[in-house]
């Protein structure tokens, strides 16, 4: 009877675990900031179908087994993957996100789709760097303008005019975190159409990086 | 007609969801051949033309090592938008990362839908853009998923916007098995396991003597004389969306399967082709892929609309094609190194078969459309053929295991395209049990719902 039992039990569990664990899902999960000096933490935030396994690359004190639902800090020290996943039988659910430690110096290119606009004619692109994605201690150290022609760039209080292919300190301890507008006038002889097309509709910057002592 | 005349037979492999520049656009860049003439990737880590954004931080394309994923990359309409990132009137290509980020919640600094494979990883798509002709302007028919695109391929039309488990309907008379009846042109399709014909319920044609395991496809070609050998072939591969996989593992190229049993796949075809030099000279391989599964390419879509056609499940008209994707095609009759720039789409096929068996490229009146909006037709890739075939048959680079597959237990069907295919498989039991086993016996294991 005891073995019937079991067998029973084996039997179902076969039957019904694809139905449950099958549906393992992953509701929520964020890692924030992304972007940190060293020694800030950032915090991981989670809400699963199911228990979670948290791991990270490099391995960090901390991590492991943890409820459907939770929240942990941790302090990388070098660029770390965050893997959070709910383990299933069948089929897991997997999220990944990347932690960016900045060393002394680092570079990123920022930037967005560029649009036409305005009298006398520029192209330009907004875009916001929010302090959920990029620790408020990240300061700018210097913008490159990667074009052959002219950008003008600001954010908050500073506006500076960058020549082609050169660099500019105006930005320096500017915070990173922020809405930024990259700005390529439209010169005589140029329509908006023939310098969205010679910038492929986008404009970037190259920004170099340090953190706030 | 140019080259077609010469050809006996047209051998259509579309594998599924990668782009253009995922597979081949590696051509240009000078570390991997530096083809000027192709519109590959022109360094691309540091290109700002090809820069994507996501939260002001830009994305460039990167050097991906074949492998499986952790994730299936977002395709569906609404995420294809997200791809395009229309601006005014301009496809800037700018969202892949941004749709990576939407559908999959993983904030990575190297998303996959970024990434691009060497030839390392590509050795036989790669050998073939050498030895034969690579389109490097083929797109997906319509900017969204698997199903809508491959009905196009198969038909002309699609009367659906979206991958779902359901039938494919298709329009009266337009599908290609129907079309290539009416012109009694011969055919025969080689399936790995369950064909994705079946998801259109043409059961009784997929139950058929016309549909054959691709087992039997060495053995056909070599004991076939040339009069007996089908005017056109259909070889699908093993589709990783299948509910059972028993004897073959995904080969398709569907995230998350790598693309080393895909390659492998095209080996074999190409192998089982060129075995007889007198066959290989009447015949035609046409390699595609049915969209772009979700891989960034760097080229806008064609500004092709596709109206909605009476008794759509949709609503909403294409205004654009979709992505490129890798556009192959290979005979003696092709010098090496050939590339065709001009504007292709599955329909390209549906003209090439037309101009073939019914002397006119408008096999319908939506090929008919797209034609007259510049879509041509893989006939004009032969349009200047080599006054002779080639002699040479180039030899395949070695074979080397680049990605593995590792099959799991049987999962219930989660996706829509896993749960289409599922329907199919129930479908087709029900519709005749003891031939679909006999047929495809690896549904025995479909799981009891």
């Amino acid at each position: 009877m005891h073995r019937m039992n079991e067998h029973l039990k084996i039997l179902v569990t076969l039957l019904v675990t694809p139905l449950v664990t099958g549906c393992a899902q992953i509701k929520y999960f964020s890692v924030a900031p992304t972007t940190i000096c060293p020694g800030e933490a950032v915090q991981v935030d989670w809400k699963a179908s199911d228990r979670v396994l948290l791991s990270t690359l490099p391995p960090l004190p901390g991590t492991g087994e943890g409820p459907p639902e939770g929240s942990l800090s941790f302090t990388p020290v070098q660029d770390t993957r965050f893997t959070l996943k709910v383990p299933a039988l069948l089929k897991s659910a997997q999220r990944e996100w990347d932690v960016s430690v900045i060393p002394a110096q680092s570079s990123r290119l920022m930037g967005g789709v560029a649009q036409c606009s305005g009298n006398p004619a520029s192209v330009s692109a907004t875009f916001s760097v929010q302090q959920k994605d990029t620790s408020s201690r990240v300061r700018v150290t210097s913008i490159q303008n990667n074009y052959q022609r002219t950008l003008k760039v600001g954010k908050d209080n500073v506006e500076a005019e960058i020549a082609p292919g050169t660099a500019t300190d105006q930005f320096k301890n500017v915070p990173v975190s922020g809405t930024w507008t990259i700005r390529a006038p439209v010169a005589g002889g140029e329509t908006c159409d023939s310098v969205l097309d010679s910038v492929r509709s986008r404009l970037t910057i190259n920004v170099q990086m340090s953190c706030k002592e | 007609m140019g080259g077609i005349d010469q050809l006996r037979t047209i051998v259509i492999l579309m594998l599924e969801n990668r782009s253009f520049d995922h597979i081949l656009g590696h051509l240009s860049m000078p570390r991997f051949g530096n083809r000027k003439d192709v519109a590959g990737l022109v360094d691309p880590e540091v290109n700002l033309d090809y820069t994507n954004f996501l939260d002001g931080q830009g994305y460039q394309p990167f050097e991906l090592k074949d492998a499986p994923f952790a994730h299936d990359l977002p395709h569906s309409r609404g995420l294809v938008d997200v791809q395009l990132a229309k601006s005014g009137n301009r496809f800037t290509m700018s969202g892949f990362v941004d749709a990576y980020y939407q559908a999959t919640g993983s904030k990575v600094s190297d998303p996959p839908t970024m990434g691009f494979l060497s030839p390392a990883d590509t050795p036989v798509s790669s050998f073939l853009a050498a030895q034969y002709a690579v389109c490097d302007n083929w797109f997906a028919p319509l900017p969204t998923d698997t199903q809508p695109n491959r009905s196009v391929a198969f038909s002309g039309y699609s009367l659906i916007d979206d991958t779902k488990p359901r039938p494919i309907p298709t329009v009266q008379g337009s599908f290609v098995f129907e079309w290539l009846n009416a012109h009694n042109v011969s055919w025969r399709v080689y399936h790995c396991g369950i064909s994705f014909f079946a998801l259109f319920d043409r059961f009784e044609e997929v139950l058929g003597p016309a549909f054959r395991s691709f087992r039997q496809f060495p053995g056909d070609w070599e004991a076939e004389n040339v009069s007996e050998m089908p005017q056109v072939i259909f070889i699908e591969p093993e589709y990783t969306d299948s509910p059972v996989h028993l004897g073959w593992t995904p080969n398709d190229n569907h995230p998350p399967t790598a693309v080393g049993p895909g390659e492998h796949f095209v080996r074999s075809v190409y192998q089982v082709l060129t075995k007889d030099p007198e066959k290989w000279k009447q015949t035609l391989l046409v390699l595609t892929n049915d969209e772009h599964g979700g891989f960034f390419d760097h080229v806008p879509p064609l500004p092709i609309s596709a109206p909605v056609p009476a008794g759509s499940l949709f609503t909403i008209p294409f205004q654009s094609t979709g992505p490129r994707v890798p556009g192959i095609i290979a005979s003696p009759w092709i010098s090496a190194g050939s590339v065709f720039k001009g504007p292709m789409d599955h329909t390209s096929i549906l003209q090439l078969l037309s101009e073939k068996f019914a002397g006119t490229p408008d096999y319908n009146d939506e090929v008919k459309r797209r034609r007259e909006a510049g879509i041509q037709s893989v006939s004009q890739v032969l349009a200047e053929p080599l006054a002779q075939a080639r002699e040479d048959i180039p030899a395949l680079p070695e074979e080397s295991i680049s990605a593995s597959v590792s099959l799991g237990p049987t999962v219930k069907p989660q996706t829509d395209s896993e749960q289409a295919f599922d329907r199919a498989a129930r479908k087709l039991l029900e519709y005749d049990r003891k031939r679909a086993l006999e047929k495809y016996p690896e549904l025995v294991h479909l799981p009891e719902k």
